[in-house]
């Protein structure tokens, strides 16, 4: 029944559904089509699969980022086309479509109405296709997918910025956005949904330590590719073993945080290889971050960016990483605890229902950091300041609203 | 009995901790990003609040408490909210104030505990404290936060040390530590790094912020029900008008309460209109601000010297801002002035003359510096015309213009000298006569006359004598009881500490 009526409304013979089934529980898609046509309302199947489009983004992680943007780009364009001819234009830039093109070949059934409403390049692509799925709320539950799924995206876009195609890197920092937009979605359904104290205590820290390494990990990748493509190559090597311990994976101590202070980081006699390239050590400190901060806070206009923009501006740029360190240690050292199960008393009673405060502190936190990288000129793939920001005052709104 | 009594003096708290804490609730109203304060106060990990004088730090920190145990029972966290406003401590050093401040946190939780049917052993060495806490941790099966207000004193430095050691020393996976700071707080001692102990939190009091004129609306509506009660001339409705009384007090809490009481003094039998609001504003410039700097000094120590700059500093702001066309009511001021001058701002922004809205911001005559909100009341005053016109209330409620720029060579503020220290000098409001104390604008809930006399002739003649003075002695004088021993302890807290 599927395959058919994703044949009647614009996807093609079964192949472009077929695909989301794949990609999804099909038996629960299969009863959720039913059920919205039992109701007899062809638009339903419309929501439906923009709710899919959503999904998708934010559920899987097995399988390759660019044929999950062409679904996006799929479902947003083509679920309109043939229920809804009054529905305004849905804009899909050159980037995603070139990407439908290439992965999917002939399979794909490209709907090109929208080609002429494109307004060319966007970094801002994924959200933008995702934008169109805002005004869609016909059930409480559909709306609160929607926001869902852009607070997931707005977070994993600020911090692995605009990736131009092509590139390893573009693969390895979609490859953490989509890791990233999965951890985001799981925090944000502890928050959300009632839960109890010992699966908060086991989930919660796990959780914010991943959002932590995977962003500072992709905000690294951004900073020093070497990094990054190292440890690619490495994994892709056939003597790459799972079971003994990388040495050349990133390390919390030495990558992110440096291992000790460096009191006179120019001093002449000292070489390159004694010298931290930890994403919040020393020397990344004085060449990249105080900068950073300094034009963020030129460039962001006076009542932009929120409570979160309003603390920031009260931090000295020399003060902004000894902050962010010690802000990003104290939670990281939190949720380790969980992590390697350090405790012999209950978990529980230490995790106390504040683990959710240390998930949106650490949110707070890589927004922050993360924003501040934009506002570089000397990283790569920054999204502009608007798009930033607006990223920014998204992901706070939902925060703040729970 | 003056119209202020009339209308609501039961509800003239100037400070949270004076406040009775089943009548707290009632009183105290907090915003969206106070929220988020607080829950970072009652999360795990060491943070220090730091915010002006009477921007709600206190109030925020007891707001966290009640959301604890033993307020709120089923808690999973045991909170423990302790002032430090005590004269000893102020005056101690090393391993006495180590005794002192060990000895306050075991009573505090000792009474925390009274209806648990747990015991707590009083501590007078920090090893022993930190063993205790742990103990009593493990023995509730709850994590403990304490929560340290007025740990620091703009006239004491010397003292900070030694509590934030105790502070870093007993901060632990099951004891979080939190304690407030005003900005300018810099000497945390040589084993406290302020980055690597704490994390900071600001307390953020921004007339930008949404919803900022609908929680000054609910302030007074709690606090001053009669007030709110009263006719209000159009175009202004309540909440433009209290958020407005708000902005012009830059946010504190403690200046909005006295406004409000201006407003109530001024309103008996009229509306409230902008001529009223003008009025008030200007009276508190007069009768309440200007005198503030007077009354800080004898709190400052080897200090005082700083109020005089503090005094230029602040009448060459206004001047400047207050002639511009159109008038400004934020100052951007470089770095190198600021940091020149750092006890000067501090003070200021202590007295609530400055509020900084942000620390690094570029001028246009080159170099960065810091932006400050002006005091609205003290602008009043500059402003030709000295009225506060639809035309000025418009402006100061719409959008932000451009702050006034002093820069490091050719401003009025270049010129002012940074005096000597007054070194190994003594807190000067301590050997003040305790008719100091006496109920007037600046102590309104000061000292009856009576009580004064009670006081002397039991041979308390200073504020010194009545800070050091033990309860069970004070109770044992005429027509003294439990609740004029809190009054007393209320307003000594107020001219040492506020």
């Amino acid at each position: 029944m599927a395959g058919n009526l994703a044949a009647e409304y614009g996807l093609g013979e079964g192949g472009s559904f077929e695909h989301i089934c794949s990609l999804m529980d099909r038996d629960k898609v299969e009863r959720e089509v039913e059920d919205v046509f039992a109701k007899g309302e062809p638009q339903e199947f419309h929501f439906f699969l923009a709710r899919c489009a959503c999904r998708i983004f934010v559920a899987t992680t097995n399988y390759d980022t660019l044929i999950e943007r062409a679904m996006v780009e799929i479902l947003t364009c083509g679920f309109a086309e043939p229920v809804c001819d009054d529905e305004p234009t849905r804009i899909i830039h050159a980037e995603p479509r070139q990407c439908l093109a290439e992965q999917l070949g002939s399979e794909g059934k490209i709907k090109d109405k929208s080609a002429a409403a494109s307004g060319g390049q966007d970094p801002r692509t994924l959200t933008t296709a995702h934008s169109s799925c805002d005004t869609i709320e016909f059930t409480q539950r559909t709306a609160k997918e929607v926001a869902l799924a852009t607070q997931t995206i707005d977070l994993a876009q600020l911090v692995c910025g605009a990736p131009e195609p092509g590139s390893t890197l573009t693969e390895i920092l979609d490859h953490l956005a989509v890791t990233l937009a999965s951890i985001c979605k799981e925090m944000k359904s502890l928050q959300n949904e009632p839960i109890d104290a010992q699966r908060l205590a086991l989930v919660g820290p796990f959780l914010g330590r991943s959002l932590l390494e995977v962003s500072f990990t992709a905000l690294l990748g951004r900073l020093d590719p070497f990094r990054v493509l190292v440890i690619r190559e490495m994994q892709m090597r056939p003597d790459f073993s799972h079971e003994k311990r990388n040495l050349a994976s990133i390390q919390w101590t030495g990558d992110i945080h440096s291992e000790k202070k460096v009191e006179d980081l120019w001093r002449q006699d000292r070489s390159v290889k004694d010298m931290t390239r930890a994403l919040l050590g020393d020397y990344y400190e004085h060449l990249f971050w105080r900068r950073a901060f300094q034009s963020l806070v030129d460039l962001v206009p006076d009542a932009r960016g929120g409570d979160w923009m309003r603390t920031l501006r009260l931090i000295n740029p020399d003060s902004f990483i000894p902050r962010m360190k010690q802000q990003s240690a104290s939670i990281y050292s939190t949720c380790s605890k969980a992590v390697h199960h350090e405790f012999v008393v209950p978990a529980a009673s230490y995790y106390d229902s504040q683990i959710k405060e240390q998930l949106r502190s650490a949110i707070e936190l890589v927004s922050s950091v993360a924003l501040t990288a934009n506002a570089s000129k000397d990283i790569l793939f920054a999204l502009p300041i608007e798009s930033a920001l607006t990223c920014f005052e998204r992901i706070q709104d939902e925060h703040v609203i729970n | 009995m003056s119209s202020t009594e009339n209308i609501d003096s039961a509800n003239l708290i100037l400070a949270a901790e004076e406040c009775d804490p089943q009548e707290f609730a009632k009183f105290h109203r907090f915003s969206a990003n106070d929220a988020r304060v607080i829950n970072k106060l009652i999360a795990h990990g060491p943070v220090l609040l730091q915010g002006g004088r009477g921007c709600g730090k206190s109030a925020l920190m007891i707001a966290a408490s009640q959301q604890l145990a033993p307020f709120l029972p089923s808690a999973s966290v045991f909170g423990v909210y302790l002032s430090l406003r005590h004269m000893p401590l102020l005056r101690s050093f090393g391993k006495e104030y180590e005794a002192i401040f060990c000895g306050l946190v075991s009573q505090q939780i000792q009474l925390s505990l009274r209806d648990t049917g747990q015991t707590f052993e009083s501590a007078d060495n920090i090893a022993s404290l930190q063993y205790g806490i742990a103990s009593l941790s493990r023995n509730l099966g709850k994590r403990i936060v304490l929560l340290f207000d007025d740990a620091a004193h703009i006239g004491r430095e010397a003292s900070l040390e030694e509590f934030f050691d105790i502070f870093r020393t007993i901060s632990s996976s099951t004891v979080s530590c939190k304690a407030t700071i005003y900005p300018g707080v810099t000497n945390f001692g040589k084993r406290f790094d302020v980055y690597n102990d704490a994390s900071v939190v600001d307390v953020v009091r921004d007339e930008e912020q949404p919803g900022f004129d609908a929680l000054f609306a609910e302030i007074l509506t709690a606090r001053f029900p009669n007030l709110a009660n009263r006719e209000i001339a159009a175009p202004l409705k309540l909440d433009r008008a209290a958020g407005f009384v708000g902005q012009s007090v830059l946010g504190n809490m403690r200046g909005f309460v006295f406004a409000c009481n201006e407003l109530a003094d001024r309103t008996a039998d009229r509306s409230i209109g902008l001529t009223i609001l003008g009025e008030t504003l200007l009276g508190l410039a007069m009768n309440y601000y200007w005198p503030l700097l007077e009354e800080v000094s004898p709190k400052l120590g080897k200090y005082v010297p700083m109020v005089e700059p503090a005094r230029q500093i602040a009448e060459a702001v206004l001047q400047e801002c207050g002639s511009k066309t159109p008038v400004r009511r934020h100052a951007l001021i470089h770095r190198e002035i600021v940091t020149r001058l750092p006890k000067p701002f501090e003070i200021l922004e202590y007295a609530g003359f400055l509020s900084k809205r942000e620390s690094s911001r570029a001028l246009k005559s080159g170099g960065r510096g810091s932006r400050f909100a002006v005091n609205l009341c003290l602008l009043l005053e500059h402003v030709p015309g000295t009225r506060l016109t639809s035309e000025l209330f418009d402006r100061w409620k719409g959008e932000r213009e451009e702050p006034v720029e002093f820069h490091v060579r050719g401003s009025q503020l270049a010129g002012i000298a940074n005096p000597e220290l007054l070194e190994k000098s003594d807190l000067e409001i301590l050997n003040d006569s305790i008719e100091k104390l006496k109920k007037s604008r600046a102590y309104p809930y000061g000292l009856t006359d009576h009580m004064i006399e009670t006081l002397k002739s039991a041979g308390i003649n200073t504020v010194g004598d009545l800070s050091r003075a033990r309860d069970e002695d004070l109770d044992r004088l005429d027509y003294v009881g439990e609740a004029t021993i809190r009054r007393m302890r209320n307003v000594v807290g107020q001219a040492v500490w506020m």
